[in-house]
């Protein structure tokens, strides 16, 4: 449990909060690349961390994420006129550069420079793999870029999905790292899902349920190792990382790509659940790609023309009593994303951590916010740069692998654990 | 369906669980002063001991512990066996590089045969020294192991199981 005092410092991330400053310390994905294509594409609606932002690209590539209104009247910049090196309100025809710089108010003389005068909030706005991430803290602190894995390999080798969660980013998050539900809410999919059947070690997953669980300190979070019997004298090790502000990686199955989440709040009652797949060494087959396109492993289906899943609160998430009673699914509903987020959904908006009654195998969780917890105060009382920023925290990899049962995986692996280039993951 | 914030203001309030019994066991001098520096703050009846010896089942048999002897913060004795049975939570704490292995193995032992539950926790410096033998040690015997590099993770710990 947590105090309600605890739980608000936690959930809130809006400007001026002390989660929301810890979150302006890190490079965010903000957008797939694939919403701006091209020059001149239409604007987009952006909200993170609680603020209303609208992104562009101008007539010269160049990516703007600024302050979704116009500064003269207030009109969203949404219906926007993306025209030549800015973005114009077609209200009055006030014109903003991609830094949010006003360059143009036709009604007064252009000589008189009250343009100038004129700026919109605008944070930066960068392509890294297929995502476009933006940093919403103070410009003296701006960290390095981004070095996830998932984001910096070819792109024939990665795949990326975002979908609306409609819950608080911490309890969507606490899912990732809460390796003790995968052997009931998930226990259908291992053996159908296209990115998750064949594997050696679906095997050990099968034969020992009870999976028993180490979690251990990181530079940048924590790793949560669930150890299962092997051969004798032998465990199998799933350890996920997980890395400030919010960065999960699932351990891999045989050679299927890795997957991973990032959760970046929308507000404090929605957040982005952003999903990838990648390997390392290898391009994914069109059959790997078809099948993340078309939902399945961690990836899902949407209502078309939007990211809103198509499984969604308003359609009881396509509940299936009958796949439930069989035990395809093993809640009745479709799919790993979905099976997650309508269960995360289902807490509230904001979950009550006053009312929840945790259990030993809650440590991970239990660690997560306890790390998250002091990293923010420390920011907020003493100005320490939270863990999460530093480019080798980026370099993680979640790894499956059977070790001699009289060593620590964290460092009889520690190979398994880094992100090399070119180099495959630890997988059986 | 709760997933508004309308609807979620309509969960019942009560108190959803009765108090847990909580045993927190120091297995060695290092991990017994972080307990101590705990004790005084507001607990929900957790109690915090400290392994002192096995009890075996005879002098014939030195290597077959059946009990052990626990001593409480005011320097009581206890015995294992009673201290497990009332818990409903069983924390091991133990120092990295400590002497954990006999107090980990017994407890350990001492909670299969009484169908519960321990958690391991373990204390470490910023230097691995130690730690792999101390893990060895514990991991057959903890459902749960936890590394930690800070000793206030205990007290945050126990206060999310509501210990």
């Amino acid at each position: 449990m947590l105090r309600k005092e605890q739980n608000d410092f936690l959930t809130q991330t809006g400007p001026a909060t002390a989660m929301g400053d810890f979150f302006r310390c890190y490079w965010i994905p903000a957008l797939l690349a694939e919403e701006l294509p091209e020059d001149n594409s239409p604007p987009i609606r952006v909200k993170v961390l609680s603020e209303r932002l609208v992104a562009f690209r101008d007539s010269e590539g160049r990516y703007g994420l600024i302050d979704e209104f116009c500064a003269h009247r207030g009109v969203s910049l949404w219906f926007g006129r993306n025209e030549e090196g800015g973005i114009r309100c077609p209200y009055h025809g006030w014109k903003y550069d991609f830094t949010g710089q006003c360059i143009e108010v036709p009604s007064e003389p252009a000589e008189s420079g009250f343009c100038n005068k004129i700026k919109l909030r605008s944070y930066p706005l960068i392509k890294v793999g297929e995502v476009l991430w933006t940093y919403m803290g103070p410009p003296q602190h701006k960290p390095p870029l981004p070095e996830w894995e998932f984001a910096r390999v070819p792109a024939e080798q990665t795949f990326t999905s975002k979908r609306l969660q409609e819950c608080n980013w911490l309890q969507a998050m606490e899912g990732g790292i809460d390796s003790s539900h995968v052997s009931w809410l998930h226990s259908g999919s291992l053996n159908s899902d296209p990115l998750f059947k064949g594997a050696r070690g679906n095997q050990y997953n099968m034969s020992d349920r009870r999976p028993v669980f180490e979690v251990v300190d990181s530079d940048g979070g924590l790793f949560i190792g669930a150890r299962r019997n092997a051969e004798e004298g032998r465990y199998y090790w799933r350890i996920t990382p997980w890395v400030m502000p919010s960065f999960t990686m699932v351990p891999p199955r045989g050679d299927h790509p890795i997957h991973g989440h990032f959760w970046i709040p929308i507000d404090d009652e929605n957040c982005w659940t952003w999903s990838f797949d990648y390997h390392p060494v290898r391009a994914l087959t069109t059959e790997e790609r078809e099948a993340m396109k078309q939902g399945k492993g961690i990836h899902v289906a949407y209502v078309p023309g939007t990211y809103r899943p198509r499984a969604n609160k308003d359609n009881d998430y396509l509940m299936d009593r009958e796949a439930q009673r069989r035990g395809t699914t093993y809640s009745g509903i479709e799919g790993i994303a979905m099976q997650d987020a309508s269960l995360q959904e289902s807490m509230g908006p904001i979950v009550d951590r006053t009312k929840e009654n945790l259990v030993s195998t809650d440590n991970g969780i239990i660690m997560a916010r306890h790390r998250l917890l002091k990293a923010a105060k420390a920011l907020r009382e003493r100005g320490i740069r939270p863990p999460g920023i530093d480019p080798a925290h980026q370099r993680v990899r979640s790894a499956a692998i059977v070790l001699p049962a009289d060593q620590p995986y964290k460092s009889a692996a520690p190979e398994a654990l880094v992100a090399v280039p070119g180099k495959a993951q630890a997988s059986v | 369906m709760m997933a508004s914030a309308e609807q979620a203001r309509f969960r019942v309030d009560y108190p959803n669980s009765r108090p847990r019994s909580s045993r927190i066991i120091a297995l060695d001098d290092g991990s017994l002063s972080a307990l101590l520096a705990l004790k005084d703050h507001l607990w929900n009846g957790a109690r915090f001991l400290r392994y002192l010896r096995a009890e075996t089942i005879s002098r014939q048999f030195p290597a077959i512990a059946v009990d052990a002897r626990l001593e409480d913060t005011d320097g009581r004795w206890t015995s294992l066996r009673k201290e497990v049975a009332e818990a409903d939570v069983i924390v091991m704490v133990a120092t990295a590089g400590g002497s954990a292995r006999e107090a980990a193995e017994v407890i350990g032992n001492t909670c299969a045969v009484l169908g519960k539950l321990a958690t391991g926790l373990v204390l470490k410096t910023a230097e691995d020294e130690g730690l792999a033998i101390t893990l060895r040690a514990m991991r057959p015997h903890a459902a749960m192991l936890v590394v930690s590099t800070g000793a206030d993770y205990i007290g945050e710990m126990l206060t999310a199981l509501r210990a």
